[in-house]
């Protein structure tokens, strides 16, 4: 059955109390991210003088993730530095690379834990950091909460996948001496 | 050619429901092959490469034909798993069927 609202900020309430410290959880097993796609990470945040997107993507579906990493290194200045399967893995990363990304793609729907518990551990971002959810099952409601959460927007997997790399094209911003726009979501 | 997808065997969803997984198997399936012909067109051409596959005392399958049942199946995973996002339940027991038709 589909689950509810409830349900899927249920999981965001009972991590607050849940929640471990980082030195903790970096020893369960299970909290270990598959590395195969990290590349570089500077977490001083220096962005050097190329324009890049430095993507940390929060996706626990290996086929969907697959196809969402390809699709975004296909659009030049992506780089995807990391990417998270669960929750604890996605908030163990955030907290220790606090600069290092400029987007991060959330997944709601996670089979351990919640992409809330990523969306609410970005709140506290820097400014000019961008975080994007793109899910399933997108009621009004749930799209008002991820707002109110402080994503910049909200994208269907399977509707609007197109907007959100067109999204993620603006945020790289326009070739050398082409205006630039302004990011919009549906 | 044209193709139908229906959610079969299913005691789980009320109509409603199968309808949104039907269109959400659909419009991603079209995403991932590009358009609602090219759909029907690497249904039909696993179908072919499948049946020949099962064909014991036929010849190898050629390089297109292997890349015609890699290229639906890569798709029809996707879009499975996109389909069915955000529900639980006995999903594995669930079955998606695509049947091409020639007309329209």
């Amino acid at each position: 059955m589909m689950q509810t609202y409830t349900d899927l900020f249920a999981v965001d309430r009972d991590l607050i109390v849940k929640i471990a410290p980082v030195p903790y959880i970096a020893r369960l097993s299970w909290a270990n991210t598959p590395v195969s796609r990290v590349t570089a990470v500077d977490d001083a945040g220096d962005k050097g003088a190329s324009r890049s997107l430095r993507v940390f993507v929060i996706e626990d579906e290996m086929v969907l993730r697959n196809l969402l990493v390809d699709a975004l290194q296909e659009i030049p200045g992506v780089e995807v530095l990391f990417y998270a399967d669960n929750e604890v893995s996605a908030t163990n990363w955030l907290s220790s690379h606090d600069s290092a990304w400029d987007l991060a793609v959330v997944d709601l729907h996670l089979r351990q834990g919640s992409g809330v518990g990523a969306l609410n551990w970005c709140i506290t971002r820097r400014e000019d950091q961008r975080v994007v959810v793109l899910s399933s099952q997108l009621s009004q409601e749930v799209r008002r909460k991820c707002l109110a959460l402080r994503a910049d927007a909200v994208f269907d997997k399977v509707s609007e996948m197109d907007d959100f790399l067109a999204y993620c094209r603006v945020l790289v911003g326009p070739p050398a001496g082409e205006p630039a726009a302004m990011p919009r979501m549906p | 050619m044209n193709y139908l997808i229906r959610l079969v065997d299913n005691e789980e969803f009320p109509e409603e429901q199968c309808r949104l997984i039907e269109q959400r198997y659909d419009r991603a399936l079209i995403h991932q092959l590009g358009s609602p012909e090219q759909v029907a067109q690497a249904r039909r051409a696993w179908v072919q490469a499948k049946t020949r596959e099962d064909e014991a005392t036929g010849p190898d399958l050629s390089m297109e034909e292997k890349q015609a049942i890699v290229r639906w199946e890569r798709a029809e995973a996707a879009a499975r798993l996109l389909a069915f996002e955000g529900y639980s339940g006995a999903l594995e027991d669930l079955y998606i069927e695509v049947q091409v038709t020639l007309a329209g």
